[in-house]
């Protein structure tokens, strides 16, 4: 139904009254309507439509499906669990109430069972040592240990990580530090850097410049690691040195190496190792900290032999650890404190070449033996040839053979004649 | 919730049926309740014109909420809840049509019109029988349910453009046939032009047989 003159199809206008039509064209069909009659009077007709269309009522439902339905909604709303979710969440909160009534259940269990057996562990010793709470290695972030009842039973005699392990004492026990250890953290305070140095020098005199290496060296208060020397008679001499210098007069022993000679290669690296050794720090505390949980249960515990292995096991366990990454830690704590020098000095050598002048025998004899030797390499060239031709030859001569020997006689019989 | 309900039974209209079914998803037995209540006729009218046995219409309505109650945690704020409580109408309105197809009919021998059935009505239900399938769902789903153009073409599964022409035409369709059949006429009018071809159309049974 469309025409060219009128601007709004009627399947159009009839979206419009149903309020199906978006702006903006709703609002140009609603201007249009409101300017021509036509389509009012068609807007008239299809409201009339639609109220007949409606008029077939239907009649109401009986109540039986309201009392169902009643019925529906109270047994669902009266099951557990009715939320968002539906039946699945419904038999998801019975498993949580469950399990969380054996967690308290347990959680009690476990608390009566600690407190009934701590009853019977009760002692009297000395209060604790000052020192004992202060010589943790400030080394390890491990604070001090809380003056918990167990703790002030301990006293200095009752180290239960001394009494297992044999009376060892433990590193963060009680240990002075050393010099690396002071060099290290006062490297730290900034960040951890190993750093490392290769120098090759060509020295003009070898052995002076060996001893002044151990000179200096020992003058900024390193040591020599490795020394590895090469003297060759008639060649260049080296030598090949691994230097620990203390990092913070690296410098100055490096510009002393230096001046041994003239510096052929020379190359410098540093290695960040905070993290790691923040890291190292943080597991060797939470280590030592499960050894302390650990050697409380064992006392505390009278439980079943199987259980006592079983915690003197985990204890020997986070022992081997403890001691590993403290191996790691003091290892890391040196090479951090002590640079490393990789020195090469190689000796500046050039070999003379000094040949005296021949004797006349000796030119003679040179002369004889080269004339001996070029002939012999003329014969053998010679057969060389034969060997080479020969069989060309030889068969060339077969075939010319007969007609030759043929030519031959009569030319001796012509001459005859 | 507990604490809201006053307000909401005093204030019924002003809550949405969106609102509702969300209250109901969080527990609410009286959000859908309320549901219920506003949609239990309209849905067993939505039954009611489209079979034949009264009864079976309010099986399916019944079915029909009790699919709701059990999957209340499927419906998505993006849908209304009227095309997704008619979508699950229809659903069972095709499956109870498949049932009905495979089974001897007895669909043939339809109820008679219910006695509440004005003649209105019933000229109504004639003309609309008279309609193309297709044309009748979407006039039925556009006067009756009341859903929009693009929830008629979810629920009908054809295009949009298509929704607005058939419409259209179905109602242009039915314009005819209801102007020219004088009213409270049973039979069909004989100057009503006659579709389908052949001789008068006898007074069908409901759509459940035609496909």
């Amino acid at each position: 139904m469309t025409s060219t003159t009128h601007p709004v199809e009627r399947e159009e206008l009839m979206a419009y009254l149903d309020g199906e039509l978006r702006p903006p064209r709703n609002l140009e069909v609603a201007a249009h309507l409101d300017a021509c009659a036509d389509c009012r009077s068609f807007a008239a007709e299809m409201e009339a439509i639609s109220t007949q269309i409606r008029d077939w009522h239907v009649e109401p439902g009986s109540d039986t499906v309201i009392a169902s339905i009643q019925t529906a909604v109270t047994d669902t709303a009266t099951r557990p669990g009715f939320v968002k979710g539906g039946r699945s969440h419904r038999y998801l909160s019975r498993g949580w109430a469950l399990g969380l009534a054996a967690s308290v259940a347990l959680v009690i269990l476990v608390v009566f069972y600690f407190t009934g057996t701590g009853v019977m562990h009760t002692r009297v010793s000395p209060p604790p040592s000052p020192s004992s709470a202060q010589s943790d290695s400030f080394l390890s972030p491990m604070p001090a240990a809380p003056p918990t009842p167990r703790a002030e039973r301990m006293g200095p005699g009752d180290d239960a990580w001394g009494k297992a392990r044999g009376g060892n004492v433990f590193l963060s026990r009680g240990t002075t530090i050393t010099d690396t250890q002071k060099a290290a953290i006062g490297a730290r305070s900034e960040r951890m850097m190993i750093r490392t140095a290769a120098l090759q020098i060509i020295v003009k005199d070898f052995d002076a410049a060996r001893a002044a290496v151990e000179v200096v060296v020992r003058n900024h208060g390193g040591h020599i690691g490795q020394l590895h020397t090469d003297t060759p008679r008639d060649a260049a001499q080296t030598l090949r040195a691994t230097l620990r210098i203390p990092v913070d007069r690296l410098d100055a022993a490096l510009t002393g190496l230096k001046q041994l000679g003239r510096v052929r290669d020379e190359k410098l690296a540093g290695e960040e190792v905070t993290d790691q050794y923040v890291d190292l720090v943080a597991r060797l505390a939470n280590a030592r900290h499960t050894e302390q949980r650990l050697v409380e249960v064992l006392r505390q515990r009278t439980g079943k032999v199987t259980d006592v292995l079983e915690v003197e096991q985990e204890i020997a366990r986070v022992r081997e650890e403890i001691e590993r990454m403290e191996a790691q830690r003091r290892n890391l704590e040196q090479r951090v404190a002590l640079a490393t020098v990789d020195l090469r000095l190689v000796e500046e050598y050039a070999a003379a070449l000094q040949l005296p002048p021949d004797s006349a025998w000796t030119r003679t004899k040179n002369a004889a033996i080269l004339g001996w030797q070029s002939a012999v390499d003329q014969l053998f060239g010679l057969s060389l040839l034969i060997l080479h031709a020969g069989p060309t030859l030889l068969l060339w001569g077969a075939v010319l053979f007969w007609p030759l020997r043929w030519m031959w006689r009569r030319m001796r019989v012509t001459a005859a004649n | 919730m507990a604490q809201r309900l006053p307000l909401l039974a005093a204030l019924p209209a002003m809550v949405t049926d969106e609102q509702l079914i969300l209250e109901f998803q969080q527990g609410s037995a009286d959000a859908f309740r309320e549901l219920f209540s506003r949609y239990r006729q309209p849905v067993y009218a939505f039954f009611r014109r489209r079979l034949d046995h009264p009864a079976r219409a309010e099986e399916l309505a019944q079915e029909t909420f009790l699919a709701v109650l059990r999957a209340r945690e499927r419906y998505e704020p993006r849908a209304t809840f009227r095309s997704y409580l008619y979508g699950i109408a229809m659903n069972l309105l095709h499956a109870e049509r498949r049932r009905a197809g495979r089974e001897v009919s007895d669909m043939r021998a339809a109820d008679p019109p219910a006695s509440g059935d004005t003649e209105a009505a019933l000229c109504v239900r004639q003309a609309i029988a008279q309609l193309d399938e297709t044309d009748r769902e979407v006039v039925m789903l556009r006067e009756f349910e009341q859903l929009s153009y693009v929830e008629i073409a979810v629920l009908a599964g054809i295009p949009l453009n298509t929704v607005r022409s058939r419409l259209f035409r179905a109602r242009m369709r039915l314009k005819e046939l209801l102007t020219l059949e004088p009213r409270g006429d049973f039979a069909p009018s004989r100057t009503a032009p006659v579709k389908n071809g052949g001789a008068n159309p006898p007074l069908r049974p409901s759509e459940g047989t035609r496909k």
